[in-house]
């Protein structure tokens, strides 16, 4: 036993060497010391957890792959900020310019890194998150918490790609961050609005039904239009009877089932989250 | 014309028909006469014998296109002038209540074959009535008290039973649609089938009322009458009740019976299909093979509710009690309303659970 641990010591110590080493960072994880608040470490994901850099939240902006000037980076910071007052959500965005985690071959390693990078660090629970990886040409966003119960980006990874991929292409990350910010500030305050509004439209609904079905009993007049309680007992006859087949035809309608492309499914994260990309 | 009044032979008066027991008794000594025993007295006895008077008196009656035709009659009883119209078969005297038949008016071809006599009395009609309110908290706090009951007469209402048979086709497409997912498609097959179906039904004592005063669609809605209880037709059985003839002959009321029969027969042949016909035509055609003439009882309630008119009808046999019912538009808005809060609190309840 005291083998298996050590060679898992080694490991995580020759693994962490590949975590990035940045301005962000505010320490160092160790396997005495991991830095980790609202999840449980365990054997299946400790590896993750160390491979993961140990960041200072407040930034909101981690711009590792340098893409955007100072200038921007501070006005892409006052943005979350106005962002987390608004929305009360937390937020977090990251350019890469390299693997972030060379060791996971076996998953999308952006996607990997996106979930653990929120969930092992001390964002709030409630929150999204973007990643521009310019090692591997893509983008991704992952949404946690409450932002996920309402699939706050999953249900919009069309949307937020017609929109996003022409500013990435072109280079403008300054503009698809902050595209992204806007929209997302936009749906959420949407979202968190409209269940008032379903509310209401439920309860105007139900009371129609209700108050319909009552009045139902004040109207004891109707004209007759059957003569079904005369019928002669047993004189209905059938004389002729067909069925004939005339045609087929077949339409397809197009109707995603789930437009989000889901999490990397490690199973770093104890809450809900989800997320996609482009 | 002639008038009719149903005496007591014992001392007299008014013998008018108890709905509750079933017999004729008299209003004043109490005397009870079964159905046989006035059968008897009707058929054995001259019409002097038991008070079956014509009446000489009848005033000029020139008739005035704006006014119905109205007809003055003596009173057997009083000898007070009563005023009837022209359909009229059986009225009241309003000095002493006695019924006048108009025997004349049920005559020939207005005699009815068969009669069912009143079942229910005056005091169940308004108890029906008055349990119109029960479940109805939207009704007008006036609605459904007796005080503001204008008028309620038992009245012998002219219905024609038709008995016929109809017969034609049904043929449309119906669909039969099968779904299933391809990736991000949802695939709709339909296969279209063509449906024929023809046949026959007959029908028997399909009513219509006769007469024009009285709404059809109220007349429609009493239904039904248990007709195994039909009995001849006798006058005796109007005493007590007001009765009309008919004024809408059985040839002009006939297609509302066949447009029952048809529509049922129509029904029957659908039934035959498994599934529905999403577009359809039928040629359905009816042939009325007899036709009878009876009255049915029926209590006519009039009432008014904030000064508007309101007429309640009760099947007489059945008691079964029909008419539209007011609502009272605040106590309706106020409902709605707290039917919504109520809604908005089941949402936003439901909208927590689920958060």
């Amino acid at each position: 036993m005291k083998n298996i641990f050590s060679i898992i010591l080694l490991l995580v110590v020759c693994l962490s060497g590949f975590a990035q080493n940045d301005k962000y960072s505010i320490g160092e994880r160790t396997a005495e010391d991991l830095h980790v608040k609202k999840f449980q470490v365990t054997e299946a994901n400790i590896e993750y957890v160390l491979t993961t850099p140990y960041v200072d939240t407040s930034y909101k902006i981690y711009d590792y792959a340098e893409l955007l000037t100072e200038t921007q980076r501070n006005a892409i910071k006052q943005r979350c900020r106005e962002f987390m007052k608004n929305t009360g959500l937390d937020i977090a965005i990251v350019t890469l310019n390299e693997n972030p985690k060379p060791s996971f071959n076996d998953y999308a390693p952006s996607d990997v890194y996106i979930q653990d990078f929120y969930d092992y660090n001390d964002f709030k629970e409630d929150g999204v998150m973007l990643i521009i990886d310019k090692f591997y040409d893509k983008n991704r966003y992952y949404d946690a918490g409450l932002a996920a119960d309402m699939t706050l980006l999953g249900d919009r990874v069309e949307n937020y790609a017609d929109h996003m991929k022409p500013l990435y292409q072109d280079g403008d990350y300054y503009g698809e961050i902050m595209w992204f910010i806007d929209e997302t500030e936009a749906v959420y305050l949407y979202e968190i609005s409209f269940p008032k509004w379903k509310c209401l439209i439920f309860a105007l609904l139900f009371a129609w039904i209700i108050w319909g079905l009552h009045r139902k009993k004040y109207k004891l007049v109707f004209k007759a239009t059957s003569a079904d309680d005369y019928k002669k007992q047993g004189s209905f006859k059938l004389t002729k009877k067909s069925t004939q087949f005339v045609r087929t035809f077949t339409t397809r309608t197009y109707s995603p089932k789930s437009s989000g492309s889901g999490s990397s499914g490690h199973g770093s994260s104890g809450g809900s989250h989800s997320g996609g990309g482009f | 014309m002639d008038t009719t009044v149903l005496k007591c032979p014992g001392c007299g008066s008014s013998l008018p028909y108890n709905a509750e027991k079933g017999l004729w008794v008299c209003e004043t000594c109490g005397a009870e006469f079964s159905q046989e025993e006035i059968l008897k007295m009707t058929e054995t006895k001259s019409d002097a014998d038991i008070d079956i008077n014509k009446s000489e008196y009848k005033e000029d009656t020139t008739p005035d296109p704006d006014q119905p035709e109205l007809n003055l009659y003596r009173c057997q009883n009083c000898g007070a002038e009563m005023v009837a119209d022209q359909n009229t078969a059986s009225t009241f005297c309003v000095y002493c209540g006695s019924t006048g038949i108009l025997k004349s008016r049920l005559e020939g071809k207005f005699r009815p074959k068969y009669v069912i006599p009143f079942s229910q009395t005056k005091q169940q009609a308004i108890a029906a009535y008055n349990g119109l309110r029960r479940r109805r908290f939207l009704a007008p706090k006036e609605f459904g008290k007796r005080e503001n009951i204008e008028k309620i007469a038992g009245v012998y209402i002219p219905f024609w039973l038709y008995d016929g048979q109809s017969e034609g086709y049904v043929e449309g497409e119906r669909h039969e649609v099968t779904k299933w997912r391809e990736g991000d498609y949802v695939c709709k097959k339909t296969d279209v089938y063509h449906e024929y179906r023809e046949g026959m039904e007959s029908f028997e004592d399909v009513p219509a009322d006769g007469s024009e005063k009285f709404d059809d669609d109220l007349m429609d809605s009493i239904e039904p009458f248990k007709l195994e209880e039909l009995v001849p037709f006798n006058y005796s059985y109007l005493s007590g009740f007001l009765a009309e003839k008919y004024d809408v002959s059985a040839e002009d009321d006939e297609e509302r019976a066949n447009l029952r029969m048809n529509n049922s027969l129509k029904q029957s042949l659908t039934s035959t299909i498994n599934g529905t016909l999403v577009s359809s035509k039928e040629d359905i055609k009816c042939k009325i093979e007899y036709v009878d003439y009876v009255l049915l009882p029926v209590w006519m309630l009039n009432t008014f509710v904030k000064g508007k008119p309101y007429t309640f009808a009760m099947n007489g046999q059945t008691g079964k009690i029909v008419g539209d019912i007011p609502i009272d538009k605040l106590k309706s808005f106020l409902f709605f309303l707290g039917m919504a809060v109520v809604g908005f609190g089941i949402a936003a309840l439901f909208a927590w659970l689920i958060d």
